[in-house]
């Protein structure tokens, strides 16, 4: 039978503040399933109070410099996992070259929630809604991850691996997002669709286009982000875009669209919004 | 009210309005129920303890955050101010001035939270459009205003910087 | 003598607010001795309770006090008395407070009710209020006929109908039989939440010697304090009730609500006072929320477009107690048929029970869904038609002389005009505008407008109160009894009394926390009768007070009473101000040279009783309000028929309150009440399961309007046609403000697309499905447009 309290108050647990990389995977590898990693909190001390989980121990990421730096590269954007959501749009080389992220992310959640929310945690909760997804799949980015034992770099896309779920094993922590530049001449963008100026997605659409590869991401519509290549259409100009082609386009993505229907929005709802925003961000893409 | 769990307490210090503040807490508190039970702060409301309605914001460190997603041992020598750090004896800042000037206030429940976010954001020292502060106070709600006259008196306040 | 009357002071409370100092219910800790309260709910929908095992419960260390509905099984309400203070024999709603306790803290309640093991037997449960009206054997209530309820309500033993209400005139098929068209519709709106942001709390206090003192987060604590009284079977006088400034109320924290439990909680704690504060969820599971309405109405109208029968029915979806929503069906039944006179009428509104939270008074009661329905019909008619939408309405709003109730108690002379805040309306509409102006095809503009009117909806006898203390420097206290929970009420009141008594807006003080013990009474807080009764009620006192001066002074100056007046503090016959007398030499009384003392402290006190009637129970006729304030309300928008999203460019309101008292605070008021009622026709939606579980307690998943969301553009008009007995000629606003604010933006969409919508609320995604009902082709022209497009 369902949970008949509505707690006010947060579960008992002790709270650790490592201060170095290396005190975290101590810790984790002390603790493991017992414990779970604070960033921002802005999901984590909710999933709590809601008692979702029962953790005995948090590890505060936030004093640990490391995880919060943020560095361009000749290659590279590096987004340290614990950095704010706003310190990553105040970087102008993300509104230039990786827009898609830039939107996803000024629209993730309010101005004050921005402060606290990191894109680590963002990923790292796993909701088949989470904003900054659908930006990264298409971006090609790279998930850094540690434990005491070992590292590993995974592509996003092999990161969610269901409702909440992800691929990280209880020992370990993502210290990094690391997003190559895309060519000259990129264009990638995203936009979500929601109920309100302030909402979690409906579904949530971001584009990629180059002169070597056209993709499409999609959040809110599947148990997990979906990545779409649509490179095999061609599409170099506006005129390459018509009617017959999208309608063909339309095809090869609808099959993989799963959604569900909820409080927010009805699957066919959520189908339909994400057939308009991909003809309307495609559309874009190419002019 | 009590919220303390069952572990050992730890001993806070902040720097609450400018005045150094120590208490005894728990873990599981968090900066919210410290503001309001432990110290009386209680321009600082709350209306769904999980992040949506912002009543509860004030700023920590000089930012912005919703006090109820902060535990209180996160802000261990923290400085964080609210509503009752900027008023004093009876002389109103240019802001609460707007505010009531505007009719920015009616039932009062969220005018705290929306007071702080307003001086942060004419602390910038930067200027604001309309939509820029209507997108900028969109994490808090106001069930009774309609928002237009907080927008108004935060713009007049901040375009008065410019003149 | 208007020195603030008419003018835009600043409210009362404003600095206490902006400084953080105004003090809520859930502020208060300071009482000694305090236990935190906390309630285990009901997971299922309707049932029998089995047992209840609070053994374990019992053992934690600082749990005072358990208890469980058998503890005091007195049913409470103020019209309908069908509530469980804490289920007794059956749960009737998912959220209903089942087992409660008191505990030294949150943390030790919380533990403590998790071991708490309720046993239940699953019963059949009914949800959908038409079903649940024809229904005989799924009843919610099967004792409703033992319960208390108020006179003016009519129950039907033996269903789910705890209120059917009639109204009926002329006769309605020879009216049907003129009508040249017939237009048959149905329309709904779901229940909605009032989300204010302060949650429900109440404080209870059983003190040893058997008084009771009660510290809430009511609206109504006259009200409170009187249902006390009957459920603890005490004498009033032995209550004393405290509401401090409330965060939001909007009809929500009428009634009675959680304080019995908070007092039964102390009882039972051995006499240590309780606090219950309500978490959101708990708010919108366990406290009370808006009625739900289906309707379903049949118009005849001739060619010219009057209107020759109105046939209507209501169901009110109370949920699972019909308390308040009995009065909300009684309200909606009168004025059944909107602002219009029409000949021949056959209404009937059911107030009925299902198995979901229950309803009470929320701001608009039933005139916003009433006006939903008649003036979307309005607006299907006058396009089939093809006349003006505001000339068909004229032609048959009603008129001063004409009637409300059907036309059965003549409208006074000087009740308002709703057909000049239609015209002022519709000017800035401005009609005739290109309606496509955007650069993209699928981007439609439309208009829309609605017009409506509201009254108090009170008991004949309800009565307020005022008293006017003045001090030794000439300042004065004014005290009534209704709540300020952020409509500025109280301001106005004080703008009344200081132009009453010739004092500065300064001098008078007027407190924002109430107190039963110590100020005048009113009957509730409800319905936007507080400024109309209390300021009546204030005047009166002023006057009361006056008359005491007067009766001093004029001996002191040897001249008649009749002759004085006070201005600036001072008092002195008309035309001779040298001859004065200051107030702060009367108003504690007057001592000659000689030391010889007259007169004595002032205090003046006044009453206002409303005038009005009890209703035929078979016709509905009789004078149900003491005034309607009536009004209209457009908006100007932008669709996105490819998406359903819509932009609101302009709301444009107009009101005739009679007398605008203080312009600001009637303009927040209708900017506040109009961005409120455009969520609601927008976003807002209580959905449950199959099961009736609420799906979206929160505010994550029930969207209520911010900052992003308000319109581009407001503009208000106030008309001011004054009416006589009304303090300065001055009308109730609070509500008025969210009533046409639906259907006006249900006419825009048909305006912008010819898409009629029936259903609230108006999300996007209700515009698109409906886009692709009754335009099945439009969508794939624009997609199709939208490629090819530059
Ligand atoms: C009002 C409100 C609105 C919101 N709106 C949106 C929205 O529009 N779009 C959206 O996508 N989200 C939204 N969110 C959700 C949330 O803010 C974001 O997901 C945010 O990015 C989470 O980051 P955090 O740092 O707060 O995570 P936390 O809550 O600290 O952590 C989230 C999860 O990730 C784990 N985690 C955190 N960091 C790491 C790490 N470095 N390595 C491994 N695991 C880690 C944590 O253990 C936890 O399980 C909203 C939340 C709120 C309260
Ligand atoms: S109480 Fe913190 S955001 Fe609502
Ligand atoms: S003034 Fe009441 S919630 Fe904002």
């Amino acid at each position: 039978m369902k949970n008949t309290i509505s707690f006010s108050t947060l579960p008992d647990f002790d709270l650790l503040t490592p201060s170095s990389l290396n005190e975290v995977l101590e810790l984790l590898n002390q603790y493991k399933e017992k414990s779970r990693l604070l960033a921002g909190g802005t999901d984590l001390l909710i999933e709590l109070r809601q008692r979702l989980k029962a953790p005995e121990v948090l590890i505060d990421l936030k004093k640990v410099s490391d995880l919060q730096t943020i560095r361009i590269t000749d290659d590279e954007l590096i987004i340290g996992a614990v950095t704010p959501i706003i310190e990553i749009l105040t970087l102008p080389v993300v509104k230039e070259e990786f827009n898609a992220l830039y939107q996803a992310l000024i629209d993730l959640a309010d101005e004050i929630i921005r402060y606290r929310a990191t894109l680590g945690g963002n990923i790292g909760t796993a909701s088949p809604a989470a904003d900054s997804a659908a930006p990264l799949y298409v971006l090609d980015a790279q998930i850094e991850i540690s434990s005491l034992s070992d590292a590993r770099t995974i592509p996003i896309t092999q990161f969610f691996t269901g409702v909440k779920s992800n691929i990280l094993s209880t020992d370990e922590v993502i210290t990094s997002i690391r997003i190559p530049r895309p060519l000259k001449g990129t264009k990638s963008a995203f936009m979500k669709a929601k109920r309100s100026s302030e909402d979690l997605a409906i579904v949530g659409v971001a584009c990629l286009h180059n002169e070597k590869r056209t993709s499409l991401a999609y959040t809110a519509i599947a148990p997990t982000p979906l990545l779409i290549d649509i490179t095999d259409f061609k599409l170099e100009k506006r005129e390459d875009l018509n009617q017959t082609i999208f309608e063909r386009i339309w095809e090869k993505i609808l099959p993989n669209l799963n959604p569900i229907d909820d409080v927010r929005s009805s699957k066919k709802y959520r189908i339909h919004m994400a057939e308009i925003i991909t003809r309307k961000i495609l559309k874009e893409a190419l002019e | 009210m009590i919220k303390e769990g069952t572990r050992p307490t730890k001993t806070l210090s902040v720097i609450l309005n400018g005045q150094k503040r120590v208490t005894e807490i728990q873990s599981n508190e968090t900066l919210l129920d410290v503001l309001r039970n432990k110290f009386q702060i209680k321009s600082v409301k709350a209306a769904c303890w999980v992040g949506d309605c912002g009543i509860c914001t004030v700023l920590l460190d000089e930012k912005p955050v919703k006090s109820c997603l902060v535990l209180a041992q996160e802000t261990m020598n923290c400085t964080i101010t609210t509503v009752e750090g900027i008023t004093h004896n009876d002389k109103l800042t240019e802001l609460q001035d707007a505010f009531i000037r505007h009719g920015a206030v009616q039932c009062g429940y969220c005018t705290g939270a929306f007071l702080i976010l307003g001086h942060y954001i004419i602390n910038q020292q930067q200027r604001f459009t309309f939509s820029e502060i209507q997108e900028m106070i969109n994490g808090i709600i106001c069930r009774c205003t309609g928002y237009l006259q907080i927008i108004e008196s935060i713009l007049e306040v901040n375009e008065k910087q410019f003149r | 003598m208007n020195n603030y009357v008419g003018k835009s002071v600043a409210r009362k409370d404003a600095k206490e607010k902006v400084s953080g100092l105004a003090e809520y219910a859930v502020d208060i800790d300071y009482i000694p001795n305090l236990l935190s309260g906390k309630f285990l709910t009901s997971p299922i929908a309707h049932a029998r309770i089995v047992s209840i095992d609070t053994t374990e419960a019992e053992k934690i260390p600082g749990v005072v006090a358990i208890v469980t509905g058998k503890d005091w099984p007195v049913k409470i309400g103020l019209y309908a008395g069908d509530r469980d203070i804490l289920a007794v024999e059956k749960v009737v709603w998912i959220g209903q407070p089942v087992v409660a306790l008191a505990a030294e803290s949150e943390i030790i309640a919380e533990k403590a009710l998790s071991l708490i093991k309720v046993e239940y037997q699953s019963l059949e449960p009914i949800f959908d209020p038409k079903k649940a009206m024809e229904s005989k054997d799924i009843l919610v209530h099967e004792k409703m006929v033992e319960y208390n309820h108020s006179p003016a309500f009519n129950p039907i033993p033996g269903t789910n109908i705890a209120n059917h209400f009639k109204l009926r005139k002329g006769d309605i098929e020879d009216g049907f039989n003129k009508a040249d068209e017939i237009f048959e519709n149905e329309f709904s709106m779901p229940q909605v939440s009032h989300a204010y942001l302060e949650p429900i709390v109440s404080i209870g206090h059983y003190r040893k010697d058997g008084s009771i003192e009660v510290w809430s987060s009511a609206q109504s604590p006259f009200t409170v304090r009187y249902l006390l009284g009957i459920t603890f079977a005490t004498p009033t006088s032995n209550i004393t009730v405290h509401s401090p400034f409330l965060g939001g109320g909007f009809g929500g924290k009428a009634g009675l609500n959680f304080e019995p439990l908070a007092v039964l909680l102390s009882r039972k704690a051995r006499n240590r006072p309780v606090k219950l504060m309500l978490t959101r969820e708990e708010n919108f599971r366990s406290a009370p929320i808006r009625v739900g309405m289906v309707a379903s109405i049949k118009t005849g109208v001739t060619k010219q477009g009057k209107i020759t029968a109105q046939q209507i029915k209501y169901i009110w979806d109370s949920g699972a107690c019909a308390d308040y929503a009995v009065n909300v069906g009684r309200a909606a039944g009168y004025v059944s048929i909107g602002p219009y006179d029409i000949e021949n009428i056959k209404s009937d509104s059911y107030t009925v029970y299902t198995n979901k939270p229950y309803a009470t008074a929320f701001r608009g009661f039933g005139h916003l869904e009433l006006h939903w329905v008649i003036e979307r019909q309005n607006e299907i008619i006058t396009k089939k038609l093809g006349i003006d939408p505001v000339a068909f309405r004229k032609l048959n709003t009603l008129k001063p002389g004409t009637g409300i109730t059907g036309n059965q108690h003549r409208l006074r002379e000087d009740a308002g005009s709703i057909d000049e805040c239609l015209d002022k309306v519709w000017i800035d509409l401005s009609p005739k505008k290109d309606k496509i102006k955007s650069f993209d095809p699928w981007i439609f503009r439309g208009i829309g407008i609605a017009g409506f009117m509201k009254g108090p909806a009170q008991p004949p006898n309800s009565a307020s109160s005022a008293y006017v203390k003045f001090n030794e420097d000439g300042s004065a206290l004014v005290s009534v009894g209704t709540s300020e929970m952020g409509q500025g009420t109280l301001t106005s009141l004080a703008q009344i009394a200081a132009d009453e008594l010739g004092l500065p807006f300064e001098k008078i003080k007027i407190r924002g926390d109430r107190d039963t013990d110590r100020d005048a009474y009113t009957w509730q807080t409800v319905g936007s009768r507080s400024l109309f009764m209390d300021g009546n009620a204030v005047k009166n006192a002023c006057i009361n007070a006056k008359e005491q001066i007067f009766e001093t002074v004029s001996q002191v100056l040897r001249v008649p009473k009749s002759d004085l007046t006070i201005k600036n503090e001072l008092v002195f016959p008309r035309g001779e101000p040298w001859k004065h007398l200051s107030l702060s030499e009367v108003v504690m009384g007057y001592m000659y040279p000689s030391g010889e003392s007259i007169g004595g402290p002032v205090i003046g006190h006044g009453t206002y009783m409303a005038k009005m009637t009890i209703l035929d129970a078979n016709t509905g006729a009789g004078n149900p309000a003491i005034f309607e304030t009536f009004g209209a309300q457009g908006v100007e928008i932008e669709l996105n028929a490819l998406t359903g999203e819509i932009t609101i460019l302009k709301l444009v309101s107009a009101f005739d309150i009679g007398k605008v008292i203080n312009p600001q605070l009637c303009e927040g008021q209708v900017i506040g009440g109009s961005v409120m009622a455009l969520s609601i026709a927008t976003s807002e939606k209580l959905q449950y399961s199959d099961k009736g579980d609420l799906l979206n307690p929160s505010f994550v998943d029930y969207i209520i309007s911010r900052s992003g969301d308000i319109p581009k553009e407001f503009i208000t008009h106030f008309v001011e046609n004054p009416q006589e007995d009304g303090p300065h000629g001055a009308r109730g606003i609070g509500e008025l403000t969210m009533i046409g604010v639906p259907a006006a933006l249900g006419n825009a969409i048909s305006d912008a697309i010819g898409v009629e919508i029936f259903d609230l609320p108006i999300t996007s995604e209700k515009i698109w499905s409906e886009i692709q009902k009754q335009k099945p082709t439009l969508i794939s022209n624009l997609k199709q447009k939208m490629m090819e497009g530059i």
